[in-house]
């Protein structure tokens, strides 16, 4: 079944300090595929996501990416590989532009490559694209959730994390990102999506996992039926 | 009912007696020292003794405030001239004299702070140093009164601290006393002002902080200490020249605090005694202090980066229990809020405000109503967070006026704001994470507090009374939110949805006639938004006029009573949630499919 996994995450402990979070944690993902991961705060998604973009240490189990160990991956190399995480909570660089926050997300990039990449990027958020000279502060709060995701755009990444992308965004500007990643998809990345509104990530994923109290509680294809009544189970914590 | 009044104060009375034995343990130690008949010992005791008096008073400044106060030595400088040129050329008291000395340290940690309230970080830093330079120089150069290179004689206190002994149990009272009011202060609303001011400023203003003032009192009281701190170092070097002051000693105090821990009070004292007696007893060492400090600093900074304060708070390493759900109890609300007859609305008229050649909002009107939730929605950057910051005088209109009812409130003056009745949360929630979740809700009952100061430090009555009041407020708020079984957690370990029904609270604490919640439902699952609107709407109905920015259509629509659309900082239409819904234009810019 893991044959073709981009990212296979096997029995995976990860917490602060002594504080345990995950409990074997198993998940994959293939390419090309969008899987959303679900649940009730405080259940660990973003402690996963965090885990598996090298934020933050395991205590056991092993992830593998595209063929290759996750193992003590620091963020710089998990970035080189092509796993990139957009963080939750509109963080980008207040004090440089909008153009350099993303120039910055194109650091090791081919020189020649850059400038087109951004653009790219620029091209799915008109709205902050008319502000590419102004600081990343002087953004709204949803103007830089989308500087944010656009950052995670220009990597082109194989795997995008994505942790709460809708957060402070307008209704029609989360269609618009999920659209953006269903494009995505189509032209052969995956994304793992972290989200809160469960019925636009079900109409665009086509996997879902229910995280809750830090172990796996559901995996299921997003259009199974009777998915809704399992989920709600699942967000109390009862395996579904 | 008497079970749980039995629990609270079965709970509350061991752990105050438990904070307070570490104080207790050092106190005896300190008294037992002369037994041991080792003179030597006294005289380094004494000295960390009177260095404490100086950093108790300093670690207000820079462990809780947080500005960055590095030149102390000058006001060490000038309470121990003070002192000593007093008794010498005007036979002044010894005792007086010490007086005498707190008050010029008072009045010159004023100077040395006023900087603060326009500097920030390292440039309020370097004017410090630059004021301990002016202060050395002119201790060298006004020879007529200072002696100049050769110096003055410390006082001489009469019997019986004229021995070693006698002076080492003076010096020990007043560190002890020193202790007791830092420790008063810290554990009051200056103490969780301060910290707001340093870790949440923006939000320390929409409680209605102010800042000018809070840290002038500070400036005021720590460097009356440093100033007595000043006057004892004199008499136990019974000789003072210019030299005495050196650089070293402001760097012992401004470390003392780092190693110690920001916002703690028995970690820098610890830290005092360690970076005092620790060179002393390594007789060679003493040549080497500053680079004894410089690598112990770098240990703490790398390997504790909370400091002392850190390592000792065993209580912050213990698992939360997981999957917590918060529910609201609304039952609760009228216990919290209730109001006279006033009815008056909020209104906006004709707002418009710029940031450069941008405008973010272009001649907006607005009526807010006691009693009623009323939405403000919008796309992306039209202006509704300003909107907010326009009303809480966080960002000043060029034009307009914000009212409640005859009365125009100032455009921008953000502190006055909380007076007015005005409360508010963050599209960040803006919280200090260092501090308990109660103590957290607490700063938002700031302008309830009516004790001096001084009635803190001395804790009278009022002070005590009060702080309880405020605590037993602040428990109810954190039951209405349904947090309370957290209160004494620090925030930075709660969950981002907990931290929005934090701010919640916060904003609650001071009966706010109209509470603005900026997206508080981002970031939530669908049961907790659900709760969050049960909660809103229960607000409102107490009386409060609620106005709720929000991107969650469903909740908007749920449980507002009117709506407001916002595009390009204008109206683009406004009216009940049936009619916005339908409205094609809205539907188009904002709402989707």
């Amino acid at each position: 079944m893991a044959a073709d996994a981009l990212l296979h995450v096997e029995a995976l402990d990860a917490g602060y300090g002594k504080i345990g979070v995950l409990h074997r944690v198993d998940l994959i993902v293939r390419p090309a595929e969008i899987v959303a991961l679900l649940g009730p705060n405080g259940a660990g998604k973003t402690t996963l996501l965090r885990a598996l973009s090298g934020l933050l240490p395991w205590t056991a189990g092993d992830a593998t990416f595209a063929g290759s160990s996750l193992r003590g991956a620091d963020p710089r190399a998990c970035a080189r590989a092509g796993l990139v995480h957009v963080v939750e909570g509109h963080r980008v660089f207040t004090q440089l532009s909008v153009t350099d926050n993303l120039a910055l997300a194109a650091y090791d990039l081919p020189r020649g490559e850059r400038s087109a990449r951004i653009e790219d990027a620029l091209q799915v958020f008109p709205e902050i694209a008319a502000k590419h000279t102004e600081k990343g502060g002087a953004l709204s709060g949803g103007q830089q959730q989308m500087l944010a995701v656009a950052q995670g755009l220009v990597r082109r990444p194989r795997l995008l994390l994505l942790d709460e992308p809708s957060a402070g965004l307008s209704p029609v500007l989360v269609d618009r990102v999920l659209l953006v990643l269903a494009r995505l998809r189509d032209a052969g990345t995956a994304v793992l999506l972290v989200e809160q509104l469960v019925e636009k990530s079900l109409a665009v994923a086509d996997r879902v996992y229910a995280l809750a109290q830090g172990r796996i509680v559901l995996n299921a294809p997003a259009q199974a039926p009777g998915l809704a009544a399992r989920l709600e189970r699942a967000y109390l914590g009862v395996a579904a | 009912m008497p079970y749980i009044a039995l629990a609270r104060t079965r709970l509350a009375v061991p752990r105050s007696m438990f904070a307070a034995l570490p104080y207790f343990a050092l106190l005896l130690v300190a008294l037992a020292l002369p037994l041991a008949g080792q003179e030597y010992w006294t005289v380094i005791a004494t000295r960390a003794a009177i260095y404490w008096v100086l950093v108790s008073g300093l670690n207000l400044v820079v462990g809780f405030a947080g500005q960055l106060a590095i030149g102390y030595v000058a006001l060490l400088t000038l309470g121990a001239y003070t002192a000593s040129v007093l008794v010498e050329r005007a036979g002044v008291h010894p005792f007086l004299a010490l007086a005498a000395a707190a008050v010029v340290g008072a009045m010159a940690g004023v100077v040395v702070g006023l900087p603060a309230l326009r500097l920030r970080t390292f440039y309020f830093a370097m004017t410090t140093l630059g004021f301990a330079t002016i202060v050395t120089q002119v201790a060298l150069a006004w020879t007529g009164v200072t002696g100049g290179g050769i110096g003055v004689p410390g006082p001489s206190l009469a019997a019986p601290f004229d021995t070693a002994q006698g002076f080492y149990l003076l010096c020990i009272a007043l560190a002890a006393a020193c202790t007791w009011m830092t420790l008063n202060a810290a554990n009051s609303r200056f103490g969780r002002s301060l910290v707001a001011i340093r870790d949440a400023e923006v939000a320390a203003e929409a409680c209605g902080v102010a800042k000018a003032r809070l840290l002038m009192l500070v400036f005021l009281f720590s460097g009356a200490l440093a100033g007595i701190a000043g006057g004892l170092f004199a008499t136990l070097q019974s000789y003072i020249t210019p030299d005495a002051f050196t650089f070293d000693l402001s760097v012992l105090f401004f470390i003392a605090i780092l190693i110690g821990g920001r916002g703690s009070v028995l970690g820098p004292l610890l830290a005092t005694l360690l970076l005092t007696a620790l060179p002393e007893f390594a007789a060679p060492l003493v040549a080497w202090s500053t680079f004894l400090y410089a690598a112990l600093l770098l240990v703490i900074v790398l390997l504790v980066p909370g400091g002392i304060a850190d390592v000792l708070d065993f209580r912050s390493r213990r698992a939360l229990p997981s999957g917590r759900a918060v529910v609201p109890r609304i039952q609760l609300l009228p216990a919290l809020l209730s109001y006279g007859v006033s009815r008056d609305d909020l209104t906006l008229r004709g707002i418009a405000l710029s940031f450069g050649a941008v405008r973010a909002i272009d001649g907006l009107d607005l009526d807010l109503r006691p009693g009623e939730v009323h939405g403000l929605i919008g796309p992306n950057g039209s202006g509704k967070t300003t909107t907010l910051n326009a009303i809480c005088g966080f960002a000043v209109p060029q034009s307009g006026t914000v009212r409640i009812g005859g009365t125009t409130l100032p455009l921008g003056a953000a502190p006055r704001r909380a007076a007015a009745g005005i409360g508010r949360t963050f599209q960040t929630p803006r919280i200090v994470g260092e501090a308990s979740v109660i103590d957290n809700v607490m700063i938002g009952g700031t302008i309830l507090g009516r004790a001096t100061l001084i009635e803190t430090l001395l804790t009278l009555p009022r002070h005590r009374r009060e702080e309880a009041a405020l605590r037993d407020r602040a428990m109810t708020a954190l039951r209405l939110v349904g947090l309370e079984a957290l209160a004494a957690i620090r925030a930075d370990r709660l969950q981002h949805s907990e931290l929005r029904f934090v701010e919640i609270a916060r904003a609650l604490m001071p009966t706010p006639r109209f509470l603005l919640l900026d997206e508080p439902a981002a970031g939530l699952s669908a049961i907790e938004i659900e709760r969050l609107g049960q909660l809103v709407v229960a607000i409102s109905r107490q009386g409060t006029g609620v106005l709720l920015v929000e991107h969650h259509a469903d909740l908007i629509f749920a449980v507002c009573d009117r709506v407001t659309v916002l595009n390009l900082g204008q109206t683009l239409a406004s009216g009940t949630p049936a009619e916005i819904q339908a409205h094609r234009d809205v539907v188009e810019a904002y709402l989707g499919r």
